[in-house]
């Protein structure tokens, strides 16, 4: 599985253009991948007869693993077909094979103790078969009990389920009914309070359920609602939901980037009268078509920044640093669905109106939840604004692979020193996070030096 | 079906040539029509003394000591068979039956069927099989699985003094050719034999021993082996049925079969070469019907795919043991 995209860490193949047994050259397209971005088509890399290992069926694939195989003149096949003939002493059978490729999900087999134990998927079988290896009696009486021999525990030395496993799996579901000895009477109580018996044969191990207990349990449950009630009152209430497809997105690159990066977080405040002021005289000048925007304002400051200081827009793939020549700015932006960072491209060649439009349209359509995938990837710095919630200081997290994030604390007024006097000015929190793998502290620090001037003094980049 | 079983008073021990030797003389005793031929059988006794006293007490008319020439022992015999007569022919080493395979498999398992039943070859070829004698490659060999192979000849292996006795006088008293073959390193293997007039069922295969955790189905002197490797895996609580087919051709599938059901893991033990052996049918017939009783594949134990090694060291590998029994057993389990 070729890795397609910068953070990219599996991809499903959605077919292949060509055929097991099909000679390929080099950079004819062999397969289309899909991953969390784009489908995109992948091209062969050598001369030689094509295997499949792997197609659509086998579901999501990590970076890196096998999906099939490129073979010379007169190589042989990875997975030799003597191999499952003999189950017993197959380690002999298959000397040309590497444990490392017997252990590639496309053989199939796991190696332990230098012996192959068959897995539920062996390389004979078509992609997306699933049968378990067992035996013809563990199958014939799982039949004759009516129940399904898969569910069995394999205990055989070959990883087989065996009639003693379909045994136990039958003593355990007896059990289980066992446990359910209900009279007709109490099930239907049951039911009718849709009160799961299960709990009721808990409370009462080993004898056979009747109205009674049932009863029982109904008014032990009611006293124990109402217990809880009063408790929850005293404690603070634990609310559950599933996590969303998206919450686990952001947990994973939230995680990763904890787990990859050298983060380090500058912190220092802005006077933002200038800004505040330049806002005031657009909403003051009747001509004036609309006022920019603070998220259109830092966005162009910090691209105007950025191009001067390459280290803070750049990111590291393979071992390298790649330095970006363009300024995609993202921005936190929090929706029902989670944060999303939607992004705006090149933002050094926009004007500041230019910039506002866009950034509340894409706003906008964020928060609807229909910005598509292009327009919520491929930022090169992001900002992350909490000034509306009243937050000064944060250590935000890097977005990967970027190099650094810029948190922005709301304006306030406070009392600060000039030219020996105490004056009110409107300050700006900044909080700077940068990757220390790509940018020292000092680079860093000048960067973040020189968005405070910036701030301070607007002429010096809108000029 | 009646299987005749011997009382205690009925019975003595002895040993599997004592029960041969004794069968062939009541059975001459009780049939005049019945002769001997062979080489060194009258006045030698037999090379393995199995025929000693024949000569003595049936005189030259029905006791012959014939030249060393096994394709006219047995064209001989089968013309007198076809006269009414019931030849008792003992070919020394079952590898010498390749010198007589035209006359058993050309003439006395087809004249029968194509003479449409005008004629019957009730003839018997005792010969001794098995390895362990110390007597090389050509003199070694248990090739019975190639008579197996051909319909119109019985294929008889018995395997204790009582099954040697009662089979051999069935054997002689069946109106087809059978091929009777005797383990040369069991001769003084000692049981009861039966002292009355005792004859066995052909094609009726012999339990042994009764368990529920796997079958060993074992012929001839391998029966020996099974019967030990049972005992053994009986201290670790593993109880195995030991069956012996006691007749290969045609095979009592019946309880075999039966068996298999019960267990689910078989192993046929046959001193025979394993590869296209007599273990290979047995286990293609148990899988064909036992299929979904099977816990573990029908597992198969003959004679290393050899020539016999006249090294004593070497020759001993090449025959199955009761260890291996004990471990395929385990195996089949795990």
């Amino acid at each position: 599985m070729p890795q397609l995209g910068i953070s990219m860490d599996s991809g499903r193949i959605v077919r292949w253009l060509k055929e097991s047994g099909e000679f390929v050259t080099s950079g004819e397209i062999l397969l289309e991948v899909e991953s969390d971005k784009a489908i995109v088509e992948v091209e062969s890399i050598a001369d030689g007869a094509l295997y499949v290992a792997l197609g659509p069926d086998d579901g999501d694939l990590q970076v890196g693993v096998v999906v099939g195989y490129i073979l010379a003149d007169g190589e042989e096949m990875p997975i030799s077909l003597k191999w499952v003939n003999e189950v017993e002493g197959v380690a002999k059978s298959i000397p040309t094979a590497k444990e490392s490729e017997l252990k590639s999900p496309a053989f199939g087999g796991i190696v332990e103790d230098g012996d192959i134990r068959m897995t539920t998927k062996n390389a004979l079988t078509p992609p997306g078969y699933c049968r378990p290896p067992s035996t013809p009696a563990a199958r014939r009486r799982a039949r004759e009990l009516g129940l399904d021999w898969k569910l069995a525990k394999p205990s055989g030395a070959q990883g087989q389920i065996k009639l003693r496993d379909i045994e136990t799996l039958h003593k355990m579901s007896q059990r289980q009914q066992e446990s359910l000895n209900i009279t007709p009477v109490a099930r239907a109580l049951a039911d009718a309070v849709e009160l799961n018996l299960k709990f009721v044969a808990e409370r009462y191990p080993g004898i056979r359920i009747e109205r009674s207990h049932v009863e029982a349990y109904i008014r032990e449950a009611l006293v124990g609602r109402e217990n809880a009630a009063v408790e929850q009152k005293k404690t603070i209430d634990k609310r559950y939901e599933m996590i969303t497809p998206m919450r686990s997105i952001i947990a994973e690159r939230m995680h990763q980037s904890h787990l990859t990066n050298a983060p380090v977080t500058l912190t220092s405040e802005a006077d933002a009268s200038q800004l505040v002021l330049l806002r005031q005289n657009f909403k003051t000048t009747p001509s004036a078509e609309i006022t920019p925007s603070y998220a259109a304002i830092f966005a162009k400051l910090c691209a105007s920044t950025l191009i001067k200081h390459p280290r803070l827009n750049a990111s590291i793939k393979d071992e390298k640093i790649v330095y970006h020549q363009a300024v995609h700015i993202a921005t936190a932006v929090d929706t029902e669905r989670g944060l999303l960072v939607p992004v705006v491209r090149n933002v050094q060649d926009k004007t500041l109106l230019e910039l506002t439009k866009e950034m509340a349209h894409l706003f906008q359509i964020t928060l609807e939840g229909k910005a598509n995938p292009d327009q919520l990837t491929g930022g090169t710095f992001t900002i992350t604004n909490l000034g509306k919630q009243e937050i000064d200081f944060f250590t935000p997290i890097i977005n990967p692979p970027q190099a650094a994030i810029l948190g922005i604390g709301r304006i306030i007024k406070k009392v600060v020193p000039e030219d020996g006097k105490p004056v009110i000015r409107p300050m700006v929190a900044l909080s700077l996070t940068f990757d220390h793998r790509i940018v020292d502290g000092g680079p860093a620090a000048s960067f973040l030096q020189e968005v405070k001037r910036n701030i301070e003094k607007p002429y010096l980049w809108l000029a | 079906m009646f299987m005749p079983k011997p009382t205690q008073k009925d019975q003595r021990i002895g040993t599997i040539r004592e029960a041969i030797n004794e069968a062939l003389h009541e059975e001459m005793e009780r049939d005049e029509n019945i002769i001997a031929l062979g080489e060194d059988i009258g006045v030698a006794g037999g090379i393995f003394k199995i025929t000693a006293g024949l000569l003595e007490k049936f005189g030259p008319d029905r006791v012959f000591d014939t030249p060393i020439a096994e394709a006219g022992i047995v064209g001989v015999a089968v013309g007198a068979a076809m006269t009414g007569k019931r030849p008792v022919v003992e070919i020394m080493f079952s590898d010498f039956t390749t010198l007589a395979s035209d006359q058993i498999v050309n003439q006395a398992a087809k004249l029968r069927y194509m003479t449409a039943g005008q004629t019957s070859i009730p003839l018997v070829i005792r010969t001794a099989m098995g390895a362990g004698r110390r007597t090389a490659a050509q003199h070694s060999q248990s090739l019975h699985a190639w008579f197996c192979h051909v319909p119109g000849v019985k294929v008889v292996m018995p395997s204790t003094p009582q099954d040697a006795k009662g089979l051999l006088k069935a054997s002689i008293r069946d109106d087809n050719p059978v091929i009777f073959l005797e383990d040369k390193m069991a001769y003084g293997e000692k049981g009861p034999i039966p002292d009355k007039d005792f004859v066995s069922l052909l094609s009726k295969a012999h339990v042994h021993r009764e368990g529920e955790h796997a079958t060993i189905i074992a012929t001839s002197s391998m029966l020996t082996l099974a019967l030990k490797a049972a005992e053994i895996l009986a201290q670790e609580s593993i109880f195995v049925d030991v069956i012996d087919p006691c007749t290969l051709s045609p095979l009592d599938n019946e309880t075999l079969i039966r068996s298999a059901i019960k267990t689910g893991h078989v192993l046929v033990v046959d001193e025979g070469y394993e590869s296209f052996g007599v273990t290979a049918e047995i286990a293609s017939r148990i899988t064909e019907k036992a299929f979904h009783y099977l816990d573990a594949p029908v597992r198969r134990l003959g004679a290393a795919d050899v020539p016999v090694p006249f090294a004593p060291s070497l020759e001993d590998l090449t025959i199955p043991t009761s260890d291996q029994i004990i471990q395929i057993v385990h195996e089949m389990r795990a």
